[in-house]
């Protein structure tokens, strides 16, 4: 055992210095390398917390005359109530007057690293990382049919509403898209959605599932049905108005009939249809037509339900954002493949 | 690449092998100049290009729309399923050598962009879906199935002719309705977990609707058929019409079993059967019997002798029916989330079945075809509840408004209005709640001590922008009870909002041992170290441990530091810890004794006064001496028994006492050197005189 001349302070200082180290390298920011004090799993057990896991439904809401069947609730998160949430998962441990004092030294920088984890919760891939401290939280819950209805219903929030008719789906990490902190179905009817930040539409759309096809129905006489679709032009997949000239939006477009099958309500008759396709000139079909010609034209947009300013989303026509094309590569394709058979 | 939310369609990718048995013969010719019969041996090998043909993997369905065992207004879109594969369509060949030639379209049977397979939708009682039946069984008897199967067993569609005829497609409409598309594999949304971006799309030609007479949703069962062998089955071309009565029905063999129960046997045994149905059904509207019983039409085309009257056999209400169509659905729900993993797939695709297991070819006197069935599910045709009108009737509102008017869930319109036997409408709220603007919920709250009383509460989600508490100020920022979060309200009802906060996050740590784990461990090692260093700041400034002190590494710091912290304490206790507390605290004064007590002791004692005033002047007990004390009876007058018992006792009080005052006395206890001197009398006596000297 060395013996050695020291004072206690140096010992002291020696001891606490080697300590003093490990409590800056508790854990280390994955994406910025900033030193964080709160140990990571005890970080993302309270910001999940922070996003409300686990708490029962009851308090949530309280009664359920808050969220009638077939309702849509929108909210502002309070962060006093989720800061008491997290304070109350930290008072565990928490066993005399020393640990609370120091608690109360060290709430600061836990509770300003929670904020930052908040937004990690929920990482969609191909997306960039977004960070900050947290701010205002808004969300809502919807209690209704077509959350059961239709499993995977997207739903997407701006800060400012995409402008016009032609813009795709902004990323997440668009300045004007908010973040989704939380999506998750509660019960089989019940969804909660998180945002990080104030939106100024919503936007609640049908879940694609590959896309859909159909016509629309009009009845034109009691229980007689007749169905149209809008026209397409198949070489650049936009609408074609009655003059023939391309249109923006599928309310101008022209109407084409589709034809049935007598004595089979509902059944199509492909072939009629498609010859009536073939006939219109404004289509730029050509001379045959093919599945995915047809398919382009029978294509239906998801519904999207877009809550917020009435007035700003009047003309907002869904079907814009999306730009399906045709390719003819197919041809070229199969060409390679016979040559390779032709070779023997 | 395809770009994000933005897809490719394309026509077809028709691979150049179909699936099937192949001979590879590989042949190599060398030829020289100089040297003759260079052969080399032909190697030959046996190639099988599989490909499912009785059933579709599951791996390779990525959707299907409708969703399987979903209810929904779907009469304008067109069932699909959407397959991994892009080649699947394509990969046999729907006509085959030697299969009968297809009347109505030769030219594109033979072509191989003609899909092998079909989605074909039927309605309840349309068809009949079998149970596993072996492969040889699965095709309409007749048909031949060479070539490798994919599995032993299989699962058919029994389908009479004239649902073949109205609802299939026909050889034409195939090409129309496979196609492939193309989508980003980073769209996720799009993209639905396929490998390469490229999937087989194949869609239904049936829109399907629900019953508009009965006013009933319909279940639908989509299947996709192996149309191998069978294409000349498939329906000739009609002259188009543009509009559709949805009124009209395509087949049900249901009420042709419910009503005209025929023997099966009796067919089976080709008995001369009387009650046997194949409604043929023209155009134009059709005579009903009343709603609910699809009762056996005599068309023009019927071959069956119809006994009269088809008096309805269960005249279900069109609400009945409503109910039963939706027990439907619950108990295939029901059975998805019950059921154990390895069988759940088996269970819920045989609770789809039902509806679809009316054994056709018993009862049908038309010739029934057999189709088999890669991939079936089930879906409810409702006529109300599409997306957009159950979106648009939501009721919205931030969070705190209350119900309007007890909103009805989406119906169809030609629904009549609720009454009779219908089932109640849902429990309308007991009694509306106390809500306030700011969200606060009134609610019933037993107290600590037992009370009854009502106390404010709201959740997380406030119906305005709140700020957090530590930027209000008047709140401590850490709670470390959830007491220090109640709040009395001007109202005098306590917010309990933030308490209940407050034990929920507790309760939820509590409840996930890793969390405390970490927690304590964290607060082990980076408190203790914290504490440690301020404990440090503090000593160094006190100054007694500036100067050097010879420490022994390995000794305990905390030994030395605490006994040199004694030291430096013990040198001016009042200094460091203030007045020492009294040995005892004085009694609380008696009342009654404070004005004499002396008069008081005489009377109790019944002795005079003035001996005591005296003793009390002298301090000397001894002048009680001469107080006669009365005594009791003589000793020879008791019992003699009794007398022992009480010395006894005697003696051990006396050792007692004796034993407190110090005294060990080993003689006899109540004998003494001086006569009439016992052990008590020493005692008092030398005590006494001990006084007696202090007091000199």
């Amino acid at each position: 055992m060395a013996q050695a001349t020291l004072t206690a302070e140096i010992v002291m200082n020696e001891a606490v210095a080697a300590i003093e180290g490990s409590l800056v390298a508790t854990d280390v920011d994955d994406f910025t390398d900033d030193d964080k004090i709160t140990p990571r799993e005890v970080r993302q057990f309270l910001a999940r917390l922070r996003l409300l896991e686990g708490v029962p439904f009851s308090n949530i809401v309280a009664d359920s005359a808050l969220l009638p069947i077939e309702s849509i609730r929108f909210f502002y998160v309070d962060r006093g109530w989720t800061d008491a949430l997290t304070q109350g998962a930290l008072s565990v441990g928490t066993v005399n007057t020393g640990d609370r004092a120091q608690l109360d030294r060290l709430y600061g920088a836990i509770e300003d690293e929670i904020d930052s984890e908040e937004r990690l919760v929920r990482l969609p891939g191909g997306e960039e990382r977004q960070a900050g401290p947290a701010g205002l939280m808004t969300g809502f819950v919807l209690r209704s049919r077509a959350v059961s209805g239709w499993p995977g219903l997207h739903v997407r929030a701006y800060a400012r509403e995409p402008d016009g008719n032609d813009e795709e789906i902004l990323p997440e990490s668009h300045p004007d898209r908010l973040k989704l902190l939380r999506l998750e179905r509660l019960a089989p009817a019940v969804m909660l959605a998180l945002f990080d930040g104030m939106p100024e539409v919503v936007h609640i759309e049908e879940p694609k599932r590959g896309l859909q096809f159909g016509v629309t129905l009009t009845e034109t006489a009691s229980n007689t049905y007749s169905a149209s679709i809008p026209a397409r032009d198949v070489q650049t997949a936009s609408y074609v108005g009655e003059d023939g000239s391309e249109v923006e939006t599928m309310a101008e477009a022209k109407r084409l009939p589709v034809r049935f099958r007598p004595g089979s309500p509902g059944v199509l008759d492909l072939a009629n249809t498609g010859r009536a396709f073939l006939e219109d000139d404004d289509l730029n079909m050509g001379s045959e037509l093919d599945g995915a010609e047809f398919a382009l034209q029978m294509i239906r947009f998801p519904y999207r339900q877009v809550f917020g300013d009435p007035g700003v989303t009047a003309d907002f026509d869904i079907a814009a954002v999306f730009r399906p094309t045709l390719s003819k590569q197919v041809t070229t394709l199969a060409a390679d493949f016979e040559r390779v058979f032709d070779a023997d | 690449m395809v770009a994000v939310g933005k897809f490719v369609l394309y026509d077809g990718f028709v691979p150049p092998l179909e699936a099937g048995d192949y001979d590879l013969v590989a042949r190599h010719k060398l030829t020289s100049p100089d040297v003759s019969g260079l052969n080399v041996e032909t190697q030959s090998s046996r190639v099988r290009i599989t490909s499912p043909r009785f059933k579709l993997p599951p791996d390779q369905i990525l959707s299907t729309f409708p969703p399987a065992n979903s209810e929904g207004a779907y009469e304008s879109r067109l069932p699909q399923i959407v397959i991994k594969r892009r080649t699947m369509p394509w990969e046999r060949r729907p006509l085959r050598p030697g299969d009968p030639d297809v009347p109505h379209a030769p030219d594109e049977a033979a072509d191989r962009n003609t899909p092998w397979l079909a989605l074909v939708v039927i309605a309840e009682g349309e068809g009949e879906i079998s149970v596993e039946t072996p492969i040889a069984d699965c095709v309409t008897p007749g048909v031949p199935m060479n070539g490798p199967s994919d599995v032993v067993k299989g699962l058919y569609l029994a389908v009479p002719e004239t649902v073949v005829r109205k609802v299939f497609p026909t050889v034409e409409d195939l090409r129309l309705l496979a196609h492939v598309r193309e989508v980003s594999l980073a769209d996720t949304e799009n993209a639905l977990g396929d490998d390469d971006g490229f999937m087989a799309v194949v869609l239904a030609n049936r829109l399907p609707q629900f019953d508009r007479v009965a006013c009933k949703p319909v279940r639908y069962m989509a299947c996709l058929l192996n149309l191998e062998g069978q294409l000349d089955v498939l329906p000739a071309p009609t002259p188009p019409i543009n509009t559709f009565l949805a009124t009209q029905f395509v087949f049900n063999a249901a009420a042709v079993a419910q009503d005209h129960p025929v023997d099966p046997d009796l067919r089976f045994m080709g008995a001369k059967v009387d009650h046997v149905f194949a409604p043929g059904v023209g155009g134009g509207n059709l005579p009903r019997s009343g709603p609910g019983t699809r009762a056996v039409l005599s068309g023009t085309t019927a071959q069956a002798r119809a006994p009269s009257p088809t008096h309805a056999t269960a005249t279900l209400s069109a609400r009945a029916g409503e109910w039963a169509s939706a027990a439907t659905t619950a108990r295939i729900s029901d059975l998805a989330t019950s059921a154990s993993s390895e069988d759940v797939g088996f269970v819920v695709r045989d609770a789809m079945r039902a509806g679809f297991r009316i054994p056709f070819e018993a009862y049908i006197l038309e010739k029934t075809y057999r189709f088999p069935v890669l991939a079936h599910w089930s879906f409810t045709c409702n006529g109300a509840g599409s997306l957009d009108t159950i979106m648009q009737e939501l009721d919205v509102g931030l969070l705190g408004t209350l119900p309007g008017p007890d909103a009805e869930p989406p119906r169809p319109e030609c629904l009549p209005p609720v009454g009779g036997d219908a089932p109640p409408p849902a429990d309308k709220p007991r009694v509306p709640p106390e809500v306030t603007g700011t969200g606060h919920v009134g609610l019933a709250h037993k107290t600590r001590e037992g009370e009854d009383r009502r106390a404010w509460f709201r959740g997380p989600f406030v119906p305005f922008a709140t700020r957090r508490r530590h930027q209000e100020g008047d709140l401590p920022v850490l709670a470390h009870v959830s007491d220090q979060l109640r709040l009395t309200i001007p109202d005098g009802r306590e917010d309990l909002s933030l308490a209940v906060a407050f034990e929920i996050g507790r309760l939820l740590a509590l409840s996930q041992p890793s969390f405390v784990a970490a927690l304590m461990r964290w607060r082990r090692e980076q408190f203790g170290a914290e504490r440690a260093r301020r404990l440090n700041g503090v000593l160094s400034q006190v100054g007694q441990f500036a100067g050097t002190l010879d420490l022994t590494l390995g000794q305990g710091v905390a030994r030395e530091v605490g006994r040199r912290f004694l030291n430096v304490a013990a040198a001016d206790l009042v200094a460091n810890f203030g007045d020492a507390r009294p040995i005892a605290d004085p009694g609380r004064p008696i009342e009654h004794l404070s004005a004499n007590p002396i008069t008081d002791l005489a009377n109790g004692l019944g002795i005079d006064r003035q001996v005591l005033v005296e003793a009390q002047r002298r301090r000397d007990p001894a002048a009680l001496d001469d107080v006669g004390v009365a005594r009791g009876a003589a000793a020879d007058t008791l019992d003699p028994e009794t007398l022992r018992v009480l010395d006894a006792g005697l003696d051990e009080a006396l050792r007692n006492v004796l034993t407190q005052g110090g005294v060990t006395s080993d003689r006899d206890l109540r004998r003494s050197a001086r006569p009439d001197e016992d052990a008590l009398d020493a005692l008092i006596r030398r005590q006494t005189e001990r006084r007696k000297k202090e007091m000199e």
